[in-house]
């Protein structure tokens, strides 16, 4: 049976092959890295917080895709592939979805939403992101 | 909706998937502690208002605790 990335590939369809480049992986990994750690700083605004933790988490989650050979038309794609990329299940991807929609609700029509509770949450589901990559890297 | 004082979106999601398989379409609940609902109230907030406002189907608790001083 072909692999489920493999089956969202192709012509007219959300992800294209690309061959994973090294530099690019490290760049994100860092990039990821990074972010994740200012996001834990509590001095700053809780909508930086979000952005930065939402950013981290798409580094990170497209690193992972990139790893495997695919890219993705849609920002949104990185998040509902993480089952098929480093096997995580709803507790983090549906998290990460819903910061998607919270991160283009504020960006696209002013109502950035966020609370204590959704950027803790975040940074959490972040973080399992960055370990399971991490695991599958080491 | 869910107001509780310490369940998180990672729990939540987690527990709904079943449902959102069963019924074919995304679960998207929205999480408040009781002190983010107080205060969105507090502010008007449009979307906490507009649910307050609209008949609800309660799963737990009640429209008056909600409504009780100390919540």
């Amino acid at each position: 049976m072909p692999h489920p990335l493999e089956n969202l590939s192709g012509p007219g369809k959300p992800l294209k092959a690309e061959a994973p480049d090294a530099k690019e992986f490290a760049g994100l990994l860092r990039s990821g890295l990074a972010r994740l750690k200012d996001a834990g700083n509590t001095t700053l605004a809780l909508e930086s917080r979000f952005d930065l933790a939402y950013n981290a988490a798409h580094s990170l989650s497209l690193a992972a895709l990139r790893r495997l050979g695919y890219r993705a038309g849609n920002r949104y794609l990185v998040f509902q592939v993480l089952p098929h990329t480093l096997g995580l299940g709803p507790e983090v991807w549906r998290v990460l979805d819903k910061c998607h929609n919270t991160r283009n609700l504020g960006e696209y029509e002013g109502l950035l939403e966020v609370d204590e509770r959704l950027v803790t949450d975040l940074i959490a589901a972040t973080q399992a992101v960055l370990d399971a990559l991490q695991a599958k890297t080491a | 909706m869910i107001i509780s004082p310490s369940l998180g979106y990672g729990e939540v999601f987690g527990a709904l998937e079943n449902a959102t398989a069963t019924l074919g379409r995304k679960v998207n609940p929205t999480l408040y502690t009781p002190f983010d609902i107080t205060r969105r109230q507090a502010q008007d907030n449009a979307f906490v208002t507009r649910v307050l406002q609209q008949p609800k189907i309660w799963l737990i608790g009640t429209e008056e605790e909600l409504n009780a001083p100390s919540a």
